[in-house]
């Protein structure tokens, strides 16, 4: 091969080399511009779900309604980093006061009192100082769904 | 020297010689039928000497002393612990007195009011414990500022100029707290709110010990358990009361006592059926179990109902019991949570300890320590702090395995630490150049919670003041 040829596919593979680098730097780049604020998504999507609740007339529909927001928080905490610890933990105490609400094959409006009464025994506390708005936001919105 | 007299002395040392065998047989028959045990004296005069000392021991006091050493320093005595004397504990702290006398009378065979053998049960938790910590907490007598300032200055002339504490002005010293409570005007009143501990005097230290073996052994709750968390919490004072209105020697809460009442019925019913000896005592007290949940009382104005002795604290000691059971249940099934139907995302406490690497720590120590916790901030929570610190913990594994040290709660942060705000500012104060937060580190820093290292410091106490595991269990909040 002629030292030309050589230096031309060097220079070849060198100048792809630098493209792959700089289009991967980009694509970093622009999921940094993208990264999702969980924290701020999470509220977002409970205040939207409280006000589609607040909408609805039948129980049974509410449910249905709490039940696909639920999840789909349950999966950008999934789908996205960490969030600071402090918004892991109220994220967390958020959904699992929640806990004791079944889930659709269960539910029956005949049960709400039951409902109400096990979410708000999930996260209770004996300590008056131990505040947890999460917890409270959880609370309601279970009343909220049996309204 | 006549015949008469000479008659006489040999009768005479007749006598005494048949009195001084007959009792010396009586001596070492009486040894052979009630000793169980090998003698290992040497000689027989050291056999008789010992069996009347135990002769004069028994006619001395029908209830043999139980042991009362500490290694501690109390009333300037070394090494010993000694009950306080009411007529040296002066009128501001012997408030309880009456009280005591009228719990004597409706206790009419001094089940709890008298003193019992200590030796019998001091397997299960033995009296010094009681008496040790009811001695050591708090204080004796609530301190004005003028006082406390008097205090230093008193200090300052014996101390070394490197320990001299700084004498400031009196308006920059706080009056303590009133962390007792009176309740002169009966059962369903009020509390008043006082500074100074009731005298613990060798009644009053009776009356709580009798008290606790007795709801322990009939509510089979093991007293080693939770003397290091009534330690931290009411120092085994009746009448202890707390800055949010949590009271008694239970240190109740409206929460804790509307949990007492829920399940109360239940643990009456087995308790009037069952026929052990403890549970059969504690009927025998009016007012000590009320006629059923609904009687008790909740609201922090009635807080008299778990503090007013008689019928406390034995009252107090019962729904504690009934209070212990509801929560380690429920605690436990947060714990063992599996699944959320709603949620296909629901990582259970199982998995993020497989994903963690530490399926093989002892997963019954971390329960309980999750279990004391929720003493305090209740059954759910300590579950999901437990979780969150897990995730946080998985994302740093492979630099920094999880090592038991992660679960060590000899932790107290310094004070600067403490004053700052929970989060990301308490955090910065942590200065751990990167490694991450123990377990204790991540609750105090994200949730401004020292419940398990205090209860673990009472422990620690009771450990080095009365011999390991004396007053606590083996390995108690460790793995």
């Amino acid at each position: 091969m002629h030292r030309k040829q050589i230096f031309r596919i060097v220079i070849g593979f060198m100048s792809l080399f630098a493209v792959i680098q700089q289009s991967s730097g980009n694509t970093k780049l622009s999921k940094n511009e993208k990264k999702l604020d969980v924290y701020l998504e999470f509220q977002n999507k409970v205040t939207q779900l409280e006000v589609k609740l607040k909408n609805e007339k039948s129980s049974l529909q509410k449910h249905k309604i709490f039940l696909k927001s639920f999840k789909e928080l349950g999966k950008i905490r999934k789908d996205n980093p960490r969030q600071k610890e402090e918004q892991e933990i109220e994220m967390s105490l958020f959904m699992d006061t929640l806990l004791p609400l079944p889930g659709a094959k269960e539910f029956n409006p005949k049960s709400c009192p039951e409902y109400i009464k096990n979410t708000k025994s999930a996260m209770k506390t004996y300590n008056k100082e131990e505040k947890e708005p999460s917890v409270e936001r959880a609370i309601a919105l279970v009343q909220l769904i049996c309204q | 020297m006549g015949s008469k007299q000479v008659q006489f002395w040999i009768f005479a040392s007749f006598c005494f010689l048949s009195f001084v065998s007959f009792g010396w047989y009586q001596l070492v028959s009486n040894s052979k039928i009630t000793s169980n045990h090998i003698d290992l004296s040497s000689t027989a005069y050291e056999q008789v000497i010992e069996k009347l000392e135990a002769l004069t021991f028994n006619l001395g006091s029908m209830v043999p002393k139980d042991d009362l050493t500490c290694n501690c320093k109390m009333d300037n005595k070394l090494n010993l612990l000694s009950f306080e004397d009411p007529e040296k504990c002066g009128p501001e702290r012997n408030y309880l007195q009456d009280e005591l006398k009228t719990f004597k009378q409706i206790d009419t065979n001094g089940y709890f009011s008298g003193s019992r053998d200590y030796s019998e049960t001091a397997h299960f938790l033995p009296r010094k414990c009681v008496l040790f910590i009811m001695r050591k907490f708090w204080k004796d007598r609530a301190l004005s500022p003028a006082e406390k300032r008097e205090a230093d200055i008193e200090f300052n002339r014996t101390a070394s100029p490197e320990a001299a504490r700084e004498v400031k002005d009196e308006s920059a010293y706080k009056q303590d707290p009133g962390l007792f409570a009176k309740c002169d005007k009966g059962q369903n009143a009020t509390p008043e709110r006082y500074g100074h501990k009731a005298c613990v005097s060798e009644d009053y230290v009776n009356l709580v010990y009798n008290s606790l073996i007795d709801v322990s052994e009939c509510l089979e709750i093991p007293p080693k358990f939770i003397t290091p968390k009534l330690s931290n919490e009411s120092g085994l004072h009746v009448n202890a009361y707390g800055i949010v209105n949590d009271g008694g020697i239970g240190q109740f809460t409206v929460q804790a006592l509307l949990d007492v009442a829920q399940n109360f019925d239940r643990f009456k019913r087995k308790i009037k059926a069952s026929s052990n000896s403890a549970c059969q005592r504690l009927l025998a007290i009016p007012g000590a179990l009320p006629n059923s949940g609904k009687d008790i009382l909740s609201t922090d104005a009635e807080r008299c109902h778990v503090i007013a002795t008689p019928p406390n604290p034995l009252r107090s000691l019962i729904y504690y019991g009934v209070f212990y059971h509801s929560l380690k249940l429920n605690a436990s099934t947060a714990f063992a949570r599996s699944s959320d139907d709603k949620n296909p995302e629901f990582e259970s406490v199982n998995q993020l300890i497989q994903q963690a690497g530490i399926s093989g720590f002892d997963q019954e120590k971390i329960k309980q320590m999750l279990f004391v916790m929720s003493y305090n901030s209740g059954p759910g929570r300590p579950v999901v702090f437990f979780k969150e610190w897990l995730k946080y913990r998985i994302q740093t594994l492979n630099k920094f395995p999880i090592n038991k040290n992660d679960f060590n709660m000899n932790y107290w942060p310094e004070r600067a630490q403490m004053t700052a705000k929970p989060g990301e500012a308490r955090l910065s104060l942590m200065k751990k150049n990167g490694v991450p937060l123990s377990l204790a580190e991540y609750l105090f820093a994200y949730k401004n919670s020292l419940y398990i290292p205090a209860v673990k410091a009472q422990a620690n106490m009771l450990d080095k003041g009365l011999g390991v595991e004396t007053c606590t269990e083996n390995k108690f909040l460790e793995l």
